[in-house]
């Protein structure tokens, strides 16, 4: 076990840090805006934690400060979309995303250009990794029932129900859009220190696309389905590789695109959804089986 | 002189963005489709057609027919194997869209990495003696014969385009589609049919801007198709979504902006074009400059 754990380290802090990714990501769609901001908070989060890590100051302080500036930014931009759903919120925020990049690519000698920054001196360990992971988890597992998660059910299904319920679906929206943020800052944060460079291709479209991919093959509706995706999609390509039938490892990132596309198709609520429907068809068989 | 060699560059550039972004503004018009595999069925069509002529000799123009049908078909699979299942299976809009936005980002990988493998992520083109240059001098400025070409088939399609979607019966089809999904089944409307026709349609004009911008720049690379998909993406938002008219005037737009930011000396920040239009048409006219729908505006 111990073995398995040393060996595999990288794959686990990966996991660890793109599951957040894949909460800023889950978190937004769930309560029903299409947002991918929280790649740009990635990469706000990132180079927040690599200059303030610049002027010498605590990793603790650096990544707050990630977070920090990551919900302010997140709400500025909530306040100015507020008016699209849909697609169109999917391409404002794309473009969002962008010009981050672009901004961190002309930032001078403060974001170190079209090279990023280099040797962040921050280092976190795979237990306090870990640690971040279940806190964050815990919250969004607590924000996730009850009243609130209900709440936010309503908002991302039937906007006209939930304003006749009183609930005020912009302010709702406006919070999902800070917490997405906020997470997607503190990933970034922790994914600068795992890597030790940052670099504008944080903000890119391959990122915003794996983010993407992550939530959708875990399932969206719930925090559970974007860790199962984050941690399927990090370890699928080394999974098809070791099981390597002859010849297949070349071809693993072509098995990988179809396995999203029989998703998407087949599983609307992700792998977590999927599962779901299986226990509970089971449950209702075991039951019909001792009725009769 | 100057000057008017600049209009020309851009006015290139533009037909291809156009011929690019027809078929995204179709697809998502219509099929409610953020087609995120449109960049890799370019650059897919435009590998298929050079293998093809280095492989077979075949005429040139026979190449890129068979790299513009490769773009089709990939058209039709797509909504074989996607579209039209999660039509069946999921009834929700909101979730359809996600569905399908993700479906496309599996196909497009998959196109993607087979291309990338077949080229080892290198710029390919057709060879340099397939296609003999010409240049033309007008008003001081130089225009070759592949420029020319360009314009004038860009023309074609998009007048053809827009003749078919606003006069023909199947034009009214798609049209229905776009507006509603419970209706046009009722009225005999096969939507099976009239969305893999759109998606064939799509792809071959993506088809054809890759196989002619691999001929006019002489290389692309799987890297091409992800930035021509986000410039795509600002152009039908920038015209309004499903509009013809709209996304050539955006195209054409975004082009001299493009072409205007490299001339003054900001070449690093061309792309900046793109996506301040993108946030900049949201924010005050999120229908687009010709687009009708504004229902997705709460």
């Amino acid at each position: 076990m111990l073995n398995f754990f040393s060996s595999n380290e990288i794959l686990l802090q990966t996991i660890a840090v793109f599951s957040l990714l894949a909460f800023s990501v889950q978190i937004s769609l769930r309560a029903g805006a299409f947002s991918l901001a929280g790649v740009g908070c990635w990469a706000i989060g990132g180079y927040s934690l690599a200059i303030s890590d610049r002027h010498d100051m605590h990793p603790v302080i650096g990544v707050l400060i990630g977070i920090v500036v990551s919900a302010i930014i997140s709400y500025l931009l909530a306040l100015l979309l507020v008016r699209l759903r849909g697609l169109y919120l999917g391409m404002a925020t794309i473009a969002f995303n962008q010009m981050v990049g672009i901004a961190l690519i002309h930032g001078g000698d403060f974001t170190g250009g079209e090279l990023g920054i280099y040797g962040i001196g921050a280092r976190i360990s795979t237990f306090q990794l870990f640690a971040v992971l279940a806190l964050v988890s815990f919250l969004l597992w607590a924000l996730e029932r009850g009243m609130l998660g209900r709440a936010y059910n309503i908002v991302r299904d039937d906007e006209p129900l939930a304003a006749s319920l009183g609930i005020d679906s912009e302010s709702m929206r406006r919070f999902a859009f800070v917490l997405s943020g906020a997470v997607g800052g503190l990933a970034g944060a922790l994914n600068a220190m795992m890597l030790g460079i940052v670099s504008p291709t944080d903000a890119d479209f391959p990122v915003i696309v794996i983010a993407l991919t992550m939530v959708i093959v875990g399932g969206y509706h719930s925090w559970l389905g974007a860790l199962i995706g984050a941690a399927l999609i990090q370890w699928l390509p080394i999974g098809l590789q070791s099981f390597g039938i002859e010849g297949m490892s070349e071809w693993w990132s072509v098995v990988y695109g179809l396995l999203i596309l029989f998703i998407a198709v087949y599983m609307p609520r992700g792998l977590l959804g999927g599962l779901q429907r299986l226990g509970s068809l089971m449950a209702r068989r075991h039951q019909d089986f001792r009725e009769a | 002189m100057l000057y008017e060699q600049l209009i020309i560059n851009a006015a290139v550039l533009g037909a291809v963005f156009t011929l690019f972004a027809l078929g995204l503004s179709l697809t998502w018009g219509a099929l409610d489709v953020l087609n995120l595999a449109h960049g890799a069925t370019f650059v897919t069509s435009a590998w298929v057609a050079t293998s093809v002529y280095s492989a077979y000799e075949l005429p040139l123009a026979s190449a890129m027919l068979v790299g513009i049908l490769t773009g089709g078909m990939i058209g039709v699979v797509a909504d074989l194997v996607a579209f039209k299942p999660i039509r069946l299976l999921i009834t929700n809009k909101r979730q359809a869209e996600l569905s399908m936005v993700a479906a496309t980002i599996g196909m497009g990988f998959v196109l993607d990495r087979i291309i990338g493998r077949a080229t080892l992520d290198q710029v390919f083109s057709f060879p340099a003696r397939a296609f003999p240059y010409k240049d033309f001098h007008i008003f001081g400025a130089r225009i070759s014969n592949i420029e020319i070409i360009i314009l004038v088939l860009t023309f074609l399609c998009a007048v053809l385009l827009n003749l078919w979607i606003s006069r023909s019966r199947q034009g009214m089809a798609i049209r229905a589609i776009a507006y509603s999904a419970k209706i046009p089944p009722l009225l005999g409307i096969h939507v099976d049919r009239m969305s893999a026709a759109t998606m064939a349609i799509g792809g071959m004009l993506a088809g054809l801007s890759g196989t002619l911008m691999t001929v006019w720049v002489s290389g692309m690379a799987v890297s091409t198709g992800h930035s021509f998909l986000l410039k795509g993406f600002a152009i039908v938002v920038l015209g309004g979504v499903g509009s013809i008219r709209g996304c050539v005037l955006a195209a054409f737009i975004l082009a001299f902006a493009e072409t205007g930011i490299v001339a003054f000396g900001a070449g690093n920040l061309r792309d900046l074009a793109a996506f301040s239009l993108i946030v900049l048409i949201l924010l005050f006219r999120p229908q687009g400059l010709f687009g009708t729908r504004s229902a997705m505006r709460a």
